[in-house]
């Protein structure tokens, strides 16, 4: 098995790593390309006073002499465990009514991303569009979709940890007991078991407008303590009759809700896909 | 006297905002004599952010906010100006799941005088 090694880490924190990770590109591309002096660079990546802007966005990018395809690569840090890439052919204009055919390449720089995502350029200057490089990015796509998905839901998930609101209705203490059906129950159970807290924040980013409720429901299960005669009751303090109301209210939208959560239920994680499918059954959700 | 012919206008001041990915591929272009200004920019990008699906949507919520931040630093520089090299962003950076802002020609998200 190939250990996985990240490229270029660290090479948004300044411009000296940052030239050195365009160079990299630079080289490596040079390397499989016929004849380099009939490529240029064709993205600006400045911002509005002519400084770099470091942010990978395009690290680089390429366009043929005679301006039939080109090519835009977008880089991040990694921040997954597994690095995950994603291309896509998209057209760009370059002058009025005339649009050239790109790929675009979004990855986190590895060993294994590096070597794929050279593979795809060396065939899309070779043979341009058509069913072959399609064919490829398929492959690419699908072997990544999972990293890429969950890197996702990870991050989202971050990004709701570091919610205010959160951290200051963390502090709330509940103390209920909020009757649900049985079968809002029977589904309850089902989310808490598999994943604990994560599918809780899955429900949390399904839900567009009411992220309130939802962080509440987030809370009140962190502090569930025992489960009496088909009803939660939550740890010690009070809670109003209004937040009772809430709760319940929220809890039983999102279950009728559950197609977002199902949806990032199968980015989150690979050990929950008979579920998920499951779940998609249940609602009558076909994919 | 002969009727003076009115004057052609150009339009050099071009490009777009685009909500791409897998479940959508909307997109609202300007295409106006005038440097396009920081308010028409933000209005484009909002009526793009109604325009598609409520899904995609969420999935793109950030994007949409970093391409609006984006925009907003630009202006604070006196807009983006295209010169030799074409303008094109992805947000968030790296997904296929994006909103795209590119700038074709001229300036754009200038501030109203």
């Amino acid at each position: 098995m190939t250990t996985i090694q990240f490229r270029n880490k660290g090479f948004t924190e300044s411009k000296e790593k940052y030239f050195q990770a365009i160079n990299h590109w630079k080289k490596r591309i040079n390397n499989i390309l016929d004849n380099p002096n009939n490529y240029r660079e064709w993205l600006d990546n400045t911002d509005g006073n002519g400084e770099v802007s470091l942010n990978g966005n395009p690290i680089y990018s390429l366009i043929n002499k005679d301006n039939s395809r080109a090519l835009r690569i977008m880089q991040n840090e990694p921040r997954s465990k597994k690095p995950y890439m994603s291309a896509w052919i998209e057209n760009s204009n370059i002058s009025e009514n005339i649009d050239i055919p790109v790929l675009a390449i979004g990855l986190e720089l590895s060993n294994i991303t590096e070597v794929k995502s050279l593979g795809l350029i060396e065939m899309w200057f070779r043979e341009g569009p058509g069913s072959r490089i399609n064919h490829a990015i398929d492959l690419v796509n699908r072997e990544y979709e999972k990293n890429y998905e969950k890197s996702e839901s990870e991050r989202k998930i971050e990004l709701y940890h570091e919610l205010n609101e959160l951290k200051s209705l963390k502090d709330v203490n509940f103390s209920s007991r909020v009757n649900l059906s049985n079968k809002d129950l029977d589904r309850f159970k089902t989310l808490y078991r598999i994943k604990n807290h994560i599918e809780l924040n899955c429900i949390a980013y399904s839900s567009f407008r009411n992220d309130v409720y939802v962080i509440q429901i987030y809370t009140a299960i962190s502090t569930l303590s025992e489960f009496i005669n088909g009803g939660y009751k939550f740890g010690r303090g009070h809670i109003t009759a209004r937040y009772r109301d809430n709760f319940t209210h929220a809890f039983i939208t999102r279950h009728k809700d559950l197609y977002g959560a199902y949806l990032l239920y199968k980015q989150l994680s690979d050990n929950i896909e008979d579920l998920s499918e499951k779940l998609g059954r249940e609602l009558n959700i076909v994919e | 006297m002969p009727r003076k012919e009115a004057k052609p206008v150009i339009n050099s001041h071009r490009g777009r905002f685009q909500a791409q990915g897998t479940g959508c591929n909307d997109s609202e272009p300007w295409s106006q004599p005038k440097p396009l200004t920081l308010d028409l920019g933000n209005h484009l990008l909002t009526t793009l952010s109604n325009k598609i699906p409520k899904t995609e949507m969420m999935i793109r919520r950030a994007g949409f906010q970093m391409c609006s931040e984006e925009i907003t630093a630009m202006s604070k520089n006196g807009g983006f100006t295209v010169v030799d090299k074409a303008y094109r962003r992805s947000f968030p950076n790296a997904r296929r799941d994006r909103v795209d802002l590119e700038i074709h020609a001229g300036t754009a998200f200038i501030l109203k005088k």
